[in-house]
């Protein structure tokens, strides 16, 4: 932690600045596994997260679908500014042998559609977003 | 002659004093909070007078920390034996207004005692878990408490129903009893259940995480799977652990509470046939199905919130206590990933050592493909489904609703798992690959030799379909019972349920399978 007064015009501030990431290169004995000691969370050695639902990653809009398993976009059934209550059938996703119905899990406009009839998509990846 | 005065004055002293617990002020505090009180939850569990309290006047075995001065009425756990629904149950509930609740010697020696004559007497134990976690002043004696309820959660573990109720707090160490139980009940609101906390996790990894994250009911039940059930308030926790009771026999050594009606339901259920859509890449609604076919529609869904590609849950057909386990098409497609398939494979275990009979609803497209998927090791906790369901001595009756491929069909309790009965929908697919699939496989070299590519394609995957989508090759080759009319499902298990309900399927002893964990 380190203290820092900052002037912004004639206004003081007193700010308390915690500098991340300074750990691993202060090491003054780096160890052959020095790099897998990063605690990034998104290091590439990490194993896959096999969690329940795919989470909207943070790299999604607001209000993000995703897809739930990796398929073929069949239909879209709602076009942007479109407002939707609970439950309405948003697309038509093919996996698994089946037309899977993606569906808005609360009220709602459709703001934005990130796919088109006929993209494959990947689990976890945003299909449309909601606000 | 009678009995001295002061003798039954002291005796009524001595109640008193304990049942003051940690007095009404630190009980306003849990009521203001929306909790009941350690007394009332035990109240609330029993039935009418019928909770026996075990050890009232215990006192803690501390001498350190100025300890020796301080009360600590029942060692801030309330253990003893009361009745629900007019059976016996064992349990314990720690009190928070007594030194947090807080696990010492005495406290575990207490909760072990109330385990130990659960196992000898056959009967269900349910413990209402809320506490601040080890009695720090007593060190390692409350670690080796810990060490002693978690050796008798293993030994009651498979001979008597174990039932954890989390309450309020149940941190560290303290969250392995739970863990070691059957099922696990949270309140919504005023629980905690985790390892390490916050504040833990920040200074050993630097990430912000939330109590709610990572600790609060909702995760716990939706994203690990840790907790069953997730409880609007004490009472509402309560209510399902009695809902729970309902369906178990008290002992591995029981049956459960079968009441089969004298006449079977013969009557066919025309709804059933019209909840099946005309076209096959529709997905159904396997709850709705699950509705049909239970008595009154009454079906206490276990882990709901968690992998619900797959149902898991209690019913009962025609007065007969049945352990359901369906694939959901509307989630996922109904296809087996890792989550559902821990989910399952843990249900069937539970049912087959309570001998609950095994009701299985197929309508599965497939183990889930992806990445995320192999490397989490699909293959080993998909075989845990192969595992549990082979190794379970129960009736099994399987109904395969629609799909029904490759190893997933396999692993839906297949015949060749040893399935007792199985009944087949007319729309049932049961086939090594989908059509698709199996004609690029097939087909290969006609279909780069043909000229119009995608109508031999069409043809031939129309061909497949049409050959092998069915029910009547399996059927052909002996791997089903029948074939049957949706509507008379309901009448066909209940008919096999009675059948089978005498099952004896002995097999070599040994130590234990190796399920692979």
């Amino acid at each position: 932690m380190k203290k820092l007064r900052i002037t912004v015009g004639k206004k003081t501030y007193d700010v308390t600045v915690e500098v991340l990431g300074e750990e691993v290169s202060a090491n003054p004995l780096p160890g052959p596994h020095s790099q897998a000691a990063t605690r990034s969370p998104q290091a590439s050695h990490e194993p896959a997260a096999a969690s329940a639902a795919p989470q909207p990653a943070a790299s999604h809009s607001a209000g993000a679908v995703v897809s739930p398993m990796a398929g073929l976009i069949k239909g879209i059934l709602v076009k942007q500014g479109d407002e939707v209550t609970a439950g309405t059938v948003l697309i038509v996703l093919e996996a698994m042998k089946m037309d899977n119905k993606i569906t808005a899990s609360s009220s709602g406009t459709v703001a934005s559609i990130s796919v088109q009839e006929g993209d494959n998509v990947q689990e976890g990846q945003e299909l449309l977003a909601m606000e | 002659m009678s009995i001295r005065k002061e003798l039954l004055d002291s005796l009524t002293e001595h109640r008193e004093a304990a049942l003051q617990g940690g007095g009404q002020g630190r009980r306003d505090k849990q009521h203001a909070r929306g909790q009941l009180s350690a007394r009332e939850r035990l109240d609330c569990l029993f039935d009418g007078e019928t909770f026996q309290e075990w050890g009232m006047h215990v006192e803690h075995a501390c001498h350190d920390f100025g300890m020796e001065k301080t009360k600590l009425p029942c060692d801030g756990v309330i253990t003893g034996v009361g009745h629900v629904d007019g059976q016996p149950v064992a349990s314990f509930s720690q009190d928070f207004t007594v030194g947090g609740g807080a696990l010492g010697q005495r406290h575990a020696k207490k909760i072990s005692d109330v385990m130990d004559y659960a196992l000898e007497c056959g009967m269900p134990f349910v413990a209402i878990n809320d506490s601040g976690g080890a009695r720090i002043q007593e060190a390692v004696e409350s670690l080796s408490g810990y060490g002693q309820v978690f050796y008798r959660n293993v030994m009651l573990s498979g001979s008597v129903p174990q039932i954890a109720i989390i309450a309020g707090n149940c941190a560290g160490g303290a969250a392995y009893s739970p863990a070691l139980m059957d099922f696990l009940i949270m309140t919504r609101e005023n629980a905690n259940m985790f390892i390490c906390g916050p504040q833990v996790i920040k200074a050993v990894t630097g990430v912000d995480a939330t109590m709610e994250e990572i600790g609060g009911a909702v995760a716990n039940a939706s994203i690990s799977g840790n907790v069953h059930f997730v409880a609007d308030n004490d009472e509402h926790a309560i209510q399902i652990a009695k809902d729970l009771l309902s369906y178990l026999p008290p002992n591995n050594m029981q049956d459960p509470p079968h009441r089969p009606t004298a006449d079977i339901s013969l009557e066919p259920d025309g709804v059933l046939n019209d909840l099946v859509p005309e076209d096959a890449k529709a997905p159904l609604d396997m709850q709705a199905i699950i509705d049909r076919l239970v008595d009154g529609s009454q079906f206490l869904e276990v882990h709901r919130d968690f992998a619900s590609n797959l149902i898991v849950g209690f019913g009962r057909i025609d007065g007969m206590v049945v352990g359901v386990i369906a694939n959901q098409p509307n989630v996922k497609a109904g296809s087996l990933d890792i989550d559902a398939s821990d989910k399952g494979a843990r249900f069937i275990r539970f049912c087959n050592a309570f001998n609950v009979p095994l009701l299985t609803l197929v309508d599965i497209p497939g183990f889930l493909p992806g990445v995320g998927q192999e490397r989490g090791g699909i293959i080993r906790h998909g075989a845990k489904m192969l595992f549990a369901y082979a190794s379970a001595t129960v009736p099994k009756i399987t109904v395969i609703i629609r799909k029904a491929y490759g190893g997933s069909y396999l692993a839906m309790c297949s015949r060749d798992l040893r399935a007792d009965i199985v009944l087949a929908w007319p729309t049932a697919e049961i086939a090594v690959m989908g059509a698709e699939g199996a004609v690029n496989v097939l087909y290969r070299k006609e279909l780069e030799a043909a000229e119009d590519k995608p109508a031999l394609r069409k043809q031939l995957i129309d061909e497949y379909q049409e050959k092998f989508a069915s029910p009547y090759m399996a059927a052909a080759h002996g791997m089903i019972t029948d074939v049957i009319e949706p509507s008379q499902t309901r009448s066909l298990v209940s008919l096999a349920l009675r059948n089978t309900i005498t099952k004896r399927a002995i097999r070599p002893p040994k130590k234990h399978g190796l399920i692979p964990l």
